[in-house]
């Protein structure tokens, strides 16, 4: 039993099939090949899996897919490319932010978020805009440098 | 120093802000097959038969292997080889895999698990280490439940017992830890081309996994080829077979490409985990500050297989004094199987545990001869000259007092309160922490072989079987071989961890890979030029001892105009050009009565600073910053090795107040705590570079001394902050309450 | 492995009740999702079709009319963190919104959710025993109203029948002399299920306590008022010895209906600690 689900993805519209019980995450990793999104614990624990809705963090191991009908969704893939990365890209690697990588682009996420709405967190909001993710390579000492970089 | 010592891009973070780095379950092959495990839910039975009739039934279903489909050896490990790939006879843990799904979808391949079905008789099992020692417990392996039992034997302790002043003796434990790497792990496997069995997925060491994938399958070792994927962490977890086996295992058969996701419960309940340790620890001081003996038992609790086990009880007691010059030491290390869940390599290999217990043992010293913490470990430092406790004499980069010397420095640069006024349940609290760690396996050959190549296009590469895991070895052999080709770093073209085409490195822990592998590469590029002048002389005709080459350019000492590049000289000759490298540090065999021996070429020092404060009435600890002083010897990459630090506090955060995984209760993340970003403190890295004259450009080490300083500086601070210690890790919010009633006891008892 | 199921997303309140009405006990309501697909992931709840809420307008406003503020089902807890009305007027909600899981969970899940699934560690429960919080339950049947204090049954479980709605929840604005203050503990920062949080709403009036509201999070099955503490505040003056003695009828209520546990040694003399720190710290206010 598939459904026809409309939404926005990293600015284009999207038109796909797929059963309901299908999270985004999945939909996303699967159907649409974009694996830049992690899963590390399908139970949003680890926000390895951060996308944004309608410009705002969720985990997308938790939203269904019929849930981004006529929303709005951006991951990674979204963010910058090769040629031109976004900001918050190039001071991740700038500042050593990127260890073995695997939380890093829910990171970006939810710190494009964050700058997005508050373009000049102090470190507490900065710590606080992360504190869904896990990281244990980092001690998340140089993700914080990296975004608070682009804060000032 | 051009390349050495700055701060590159790291080569791997690029793909990895992109999202485009390809890990374990990113990887996609057309018509791959899904595996899913069926496991044990006995900790110990046999298993009387294996019913897979209803699951081979569910549509979508290709196969349902057990043990009887192995045509190899049906036993791994990397160490000792006692640990089935699928069950045959009996299950030793919760967890144990005994049957592998083949399917379509995975959903088929789930649900057909479920339909596996397993009788079991039930055995009796051994829940703990003290109980695998009873004359009822039955015997988990063959041989019995003693792994190993090992000594380090130097002086008497007794007399040097007598001649101490002040003797403190205690018991400490810790629980087992989960790695915790972000990425679950996954692969695929396939044939390629040439009809080899090829797996690809996140591992800490490729030819280790090739061997055991060949031996499963009784195949010959070029028939198996293992690829690391992009690898989302490791810290010791990935050093054992994960997912390589069965992969391997169903292509066998199949002929088919697979691949399988491990959830993150699966990683939890099938991987390893840190040992736990019970450790014993007496240590006698005079009154002037000097340590005359230390005398320390040791229990570790294996679990069901050795995995590493065996370096595990070895490493721990050969650094079981910490940092210190101890005359007479008598170390007793056992490590024993239980019915628990295994236990593996870990960051640290069990020196985190023993630092919690030596560090603890300097502080209530120190309290005791009411003595500065930093005098009295100053004043029994290590230092060039000194013999550590198995003898070896220390000849070069002992960093381990000036690290002291800076942290005392940080401690005593601001007057600290302890009280906060505003908050009256609140006390605050200073300790601090030092390690030593040797760099490498301990007493065993552990080579690493490394080639460097310029093609007859001019094309550079450097090729290394090292599995960066995001530590960030890429990045640090770039910069070395850049630095000592000449050549630039964006040049080079670096072939990694793919055993088709690279040579064994070994594993990607005992943070060797800077030291050893970095040797490599440096012997590889040495050869390397001598082929360059070789091929320069045949270009000239100038003898060889004429020529030199500077900075990427072979030039001539007799003739200044004349200069050539190496790229040119591989060119113009048409030939590759290629330089083998291997480094095998130099150790000598432990002796096994005594533990005496060279286990070490080089170590690693540090001590960390820890503020905290802890809330008196709930036992709520909050770490409010960290001063961390590494010796590394030299920071190829200072940058990534702050990074290495930063990481390693967090953990070692995790290890001292929050992280304990429970056997058949810790499921996921839910009930298993590791930092948040808003638990973290703040951090100041500090280098200190005493170079080590046999390491890559003085490099040493740094990826589990990060981490093993910060759990005991972090318990040092609360005993501090309290006035009482913690002997039980974690010091979760439990054990710190219980502490603070137990001091108020004491002191309404006074 | 999520099972299948039937999806529905309901454009009006009607539609949503008739399809509950006509699915019973095999649909569920849907809203954030946050705990729903992990009971989904891990088998714990298989339905034949979600009833999916959150496009329903009027699950989704923050109003005040008549001294009264509503709060939609379907308002995320980040929409409540930042509604003025809700600071203004139920300050402790917020401060209870805020502290949820992670920026993520906040962004989805939503303040019906949160009461629905009836944990015992649910953060917005101590506020809203406090606020006097009353729920709008909408069904086939017609409407009905229920104080949150009596919405639950045990953990985990509500009165609310399968094919019935909470849409919205009201507490009236309180007086502007009134205090209050939350206190949480848990055992991480961030994504930490709360080990205890107490809530305490407090007026003074000639330096005596005239009116005093304590609920406590994570140490009883169900939330609920402490009145025995409550009972021994009202009227006096707020002094260290009545706070005492208001703990300990805390931990007691917490024995009475919790039993005692292997986790009783330690929240015990801790939720007395809390306790009296919450009251001192809204008293200080």
């Amino acid at each position: 039993m598939e459904r026809k689900i409309k939404f926005i993805l990293n600015g284009m519209g999207v038109e796909v099939s797929v059963p309901p019980r299908w999270t985004l995450l999945r939909l996303l990793r699967e159907k649409l090949g974009l694996t830049g999104t992690k899963e590390g614990c399908g139970i949003g624990e680890c926000g390895a899996c951060t996308v944004l809705l309608d410009g705002v963090p969720v985990h997308s191991c938790l939203l269904l897919a019929p849930k981004v009908e006529g929303r709005e969704v951006q991951t990674i893939e979204g963010l910058g490319s090769r040629g031109s990365l976004h900001p918050l890209q190039q001071s991740f690697i700038d500042h050593g932010a990127v260890q073995c990588g695997f939380c890093t682009p829910g990171i970006l996420m939810s710190s494009k978020a964050l700058l997005g709405k508050n373009p000049h967190p102090t470190r507490d909001e900065v710590k606080e805009a992360i504190s869904g993710h896990l990281c244990r390579c980092t001690g998340y000492h140089q993700i914080i440098k990296a975004i608070e970089a682009l804060a000032k | 120093m051009k390349q050495v010592g700055i701060e590159i891009p790291r080569v791997d973070a690029l793909e990895k802000v992109l999202g485009s780095a390809r890990y374990g379950a990113d990887q996609t092959l057309e018509h791959a097959l899904h595996l899913k495990v069926v496991r044990s839910k006995k900790p110990h039975a046999k298993i009387k038969s294996i019913r897979i009739d209803e699951a081979v039934r569910v549509p979508g279903v290709e196969k349902v292997f057990t043990a009887k489909d192995i045509p190899g050896k049906n036993l791994i490990g990397i160490i000792t080889k006692d640990q089935p790939v699928l069950a045959s006879d009996r299950v030793r843990y919760v967890g144990d895999p005994v049957a592998l799904v083949t399917a379509r979808s995975s959903e088929a391949a789930e649900e057909a698990a479920c339909k596996v079905i397993v009788e079991y008789e039930d055995l009796p099992f051994v829940s703990s280490p003290e109980e695998a020692f009873k004359p009822y417990a039955p015997s988990i392996h063959e041989k019995g439940n003693l792994l190993l039992e090992f000594q380090v034997i130097r002086g008497d302790v007794q007399a040097g017992f007598k001649e101490a002043d002040f003797i403190t003796e205690q018991t400490y434990t810790t629980t087992w830890v989960e790695h915790a790497y972000l990425e679950p792990d996954a692969g695929i496997a396939y044939l390629d081309d040439e009809g080899r069995i090829t797996v690809v997925c996140p591992t800490q060491n490729v030819h280790y996994d090739q061997k055991d994938v060949a031996s499963t399958l009784a195949l010959p070792l070029e028939k198996v080829r293992v690829i690391q994927s992009a690898t989302g962490g490791g810290f010791g977890g990935r050093l054992d077979i994960t997912v390589h086996c069965f992969l391997a295992l169903a292509v066998y058969h199949l002929k088919n490409p697979v691949k399988i996701v491990y959830s993150r419960e699966e990683v939890f309940q099938g991987t390893s985990k840190r040992h736990p340790l019970k450790i014993h620890y007496k240590s006698g001081v005079k009154k002037d500050g000097t340590l005359t003996a230390v005398e320390v038992d040791i229990l570790g609790d294996s679990g069901a297989y050795a995995s590493y086990g065996v370096a595990v009880c070895v490493r721990s007691a050969v650094h079981a004094t910490g940092p210190y010059f101890v005359p007479s030491v008598k170390v007793r290390s056992q490590m024993v199987y239980t019915n628990n869940p295994w236990s593996g390599a870990m960051r640290g290999f069990g020196v985190p545990q023993m630092a919690f217990a030596h560090e603890s043992q300097m502080d209530l010293l120190a309290q005791s001869l009411k003595m500065d913490p930093v005098e009295l470990r100053l004043k029994n430092a290590l230092r060039v000259g000194a013999e550590t406790a198995t003898g070896q004499t220390l000849s070069a980069s002992v960093g381990i007092s000036k690290t002291l010397e800076i942290i005392r420095e940080w401690r005593d640069k601001e007057i600290f309160y302890k009280e906060d006024p505003k908050r009256p349940y609140i006390k605050k609290g200073l300790g601090i922490g030092s390690m030593w760690y040797g760099i490498g396996n301990t007493g065993v050959a552990n080579p690493s072989t490394a080639q460097m190549e310029i093609h007859p296009n001019g094309d550079v590469r450097l090729l290394t079987g090292t599995a960066d895991i995001g530590q960030g070895s890429d990045t640090a052999f770039l910069q070395i071989a850049s630095e000592a080709l000449g050549v630039n770093f964006n040049e080079i073209c670096l072939i990694r961890a793919d055993t088709s085409m690279t040579t064994d490195a070994g594993a990607t822990s005992a943070s060797r890979q800077t030291y050893i592998s970095g040797n490599a590469i440096l012997q590889a590029i040495k050869n390397l030029k001598q082929e360059v002048l070789k091929a320069a002389t045949l270009i000239w005709g100038f003898p060889e001892k004429d020529l030199f080459i500077e900075d990427g350019v072979v030039r001539s000492k007799s003739n200044v105009s004349v200069s050539i590049s190496i790229k040119e000289v591989a060119r113009r000759r048409r030939k590759l050009l290629r330089g083998e490298g291997i480094f095998d540090p130099e150790t000598t065999k432990l002796d096994p009565k005594t533990g005496q021996g060279i286990p070490y070429a080089t170590y690693a020092f540090a001590t960390h600073l820890a503020e905290v404060e802890v809330d008196m009435e709930t036992g709520r600890v909050n770490v409010n910053r960290v001063v961390a002083c590494h010796d590394v010897g030299k920071a190829i990459h200072p940058k990534n090795v702050k990074g290495q630090i930063t990481g390693g506090i967090a953990m070692g955060l995790g290890f001292a107040l929050m992280e304990e995984f429970v056997p058949e209760e810790t499921l996921s993340f839910v009930n298993y705590l590791i930092p948040t970003s808003r638990d973290v403190p703040e951090m100041i890295p500090i280098l200190v570079e005493d170079e080590e004259p046999t390491g890559p450009f003085g490099a040493k080490g740094v990826g589990e001394p990060a981490l093993i300083p910060a759990a005991p500086a972090i318990l040092n601070a609360i005993a501090d902050a309290i006035g009482q210690r913690i002997y039980h890790l974690p010091a979760n919010l439990e054990r710190v309450l219980g502490a603070i009633q137990r001091n108020k006891a004491i002191g309404e008892g006074r | 492995m999520i099972p299948s199921f039937d999806y529905k997303i309901p454009r009006t309140l009607e539609e949503a009740c008739d399809l509950l009405w006509t699915f019973g006990e095999k649909a569920r309501i849907i809203a954030g999702g946050t705990d729903l697909v992990i009971g989904l992931r891990n088998g714990h709840v298989r339905p034949q079709c979600l009833v999916d809420i959150t496009r329903l307008e009027e699950l989704r406003r923050i109003e005040e009319s008549d001294g009264m503020i509503f709060v939609g089902a379907g308002v995320t807890h980040s929409e409540i963190v930042s509604s003025p009305l809700v600071a203004r007027h139920g300050r402790l909600l917020a401060e209870a919104a805020c502290r949820i899981g992670s920026p993520q969970i906040r962004n989805l899940g939503t303040l019906g959710g949160n009461i629905v699934n009836a944990s015992p560690a649910a953060d917005t429960l101590p506020p809203l025993m406090v606020l006097d919080a009353v729920g709008k339950v909408i069904s086939k049947e017609g409407e009905r109203k229920v104080p949150l204090c009596q919405l639950f049954n045990r953990s985990y479980e509500t009165s609310l029948k399968s094919y019935e709605i909470l849409t919205q929840v009201t507490f009236p604005k309180l007086p502007s002399s009134t205090r209050s203050s939350l206190l949480r503990l848990a055992r991480r920062e961030a994504m930490a299920i709360a080990r205890m949080s107490v809530a305490v709403i407090l007026r003074l009036e000639k330096g005596l306590i005239e009116d005093i509201r304590i609920s406590v999070g994570s140490v009883t099955p169900t939330p609920g008022r402490m009145s025995d503490a409550e009972a021994a505040l009202k009227g006096k003056l707020p002094n260290d010895e009545g706070i005492q003695v208001a703990a300990r009828k805390v931990s007691e209520t917490m024995i009475r209906q919790s039993g005692i546990r292997r986790s009783t040694a330690y929240k015990k003399p801790v939720v007395e600690a809390l306790v009296i720190r919450a009251i001192r710290k809204a008293i200080e206010e």
